[in-house]
């Protein structure tokens, strides 16, 4: 699953050719479709970094690509999202917060996450055209902030989503 | 934590990252998200709301995760950023 083509189908749920009101099944659409891209997004960097490009490791490729799961995933980025980082993070780093951008990178997922939960899941819900665009947006910056940011910081940021800190 | 303080600070944040708006409004509440994790459900209401600011507001969510983390809170907070107009307009949908 391309994540850019996700982006591309996400903005397009956001931003419906139909005359009038767009209904809120079109725009629930858009949100979770724009967190998918980010989630698939996670996936991919996950493989790459793990896996070599080459065609006799694809199995391996496809394990790593599926080793990440929902709920783990917004757990740890819950805590790497954090400024400071808790006391057990800060100890393995060695230092005290990510940069920048891969906080904001973790809270888009979190808020992501649970606005595309309330979506899929929470029928009396109701999104307006302005706030699905938001989310829209909000997974587009997310994506591009995560392709840019130091590959070793990167790195080490899947590294805590695939394996967390094992209790001794 | 007070939920005065809270939406004093989140109005604080938003008048520092995004000084093209007006905070109409800020309502926040304790509630637990869908992970079942204990949360703060945060709605900024705002008069207007400009285009390509995705990262503005992820700053403000930021910085008040650092906030709270300086309160010893470790809830996370969800904020709901709406214009009245698309309150309004949401009474009225489907």
């Amino acid at each position: 699953m391309n994540p850019e083509h996700l982006l591309d189908l996400a903005e397009q749920e956001a931003n419906p050719e139909a005359v009038g009101a767009p209904r809120q099944a079109v725009l629930r659409r858009a949100v979770s479709t724009g967190y998918y891209a980010v989630f698939h997004r996670l996936l991919w960097t996950t493989a790459e970094s793990f896996v070599p490009a080459r065609s006799s490791l694809w199995k391996s490729g496809v394990l790593f690509y599926r080793a990440l799961d929902h709920g783990r995933t917004r757990e740890r980025c819950k805590r790497l999202g954090s400024n400071p980082l808790g006391r057990e993070e800060q100890a393995l780093f060695g230092f005290a917060s990510f940069s920048d951008d891969l906080r904001l990178f973790a809270n888009y997922f979190v808020r992501l996450q649970e606005l595309r939960h309330r979506c899929d899941y929470d029928p009396t819900l109701k999104i307006s055209k302005p706030q699905a665009r938001q989310a829209v947006e909000d997974a587009k910056k997310a994506v591009s902030i995560f392709n840019s940011a130091l590959p070793d910081d990167r790195t080490l940021f899947i590294s805590y989503l695939l394996f967390g800190i094992r209790s001794p | 934590m007070k939920m005065e303080a809270l939406s004093a600070k989140v109005r604080d944040l938003v008048a520092r990252n995004i000084p093209s708006v007006h905070v109409v409004r800020v309502s926040s509440d304790p509630i637990v998200d869908s992970t079942g994790d204990d949360s703060l459900g945060i709605r900024v209401v705002l008069d207007a709301r400009p285009a390509d600011q995705s990262s503005k507001y992820a700053t403000v969510v930021d910085q008040l995760r650092t906030w709270l983390a300086e309160q010893e809170d470790q809830r996370f907070p969800y904020i709901d950023f709406i214009t009245e107009q698309e309150e309004q307009e949401l009474q009225q949908a489907e």
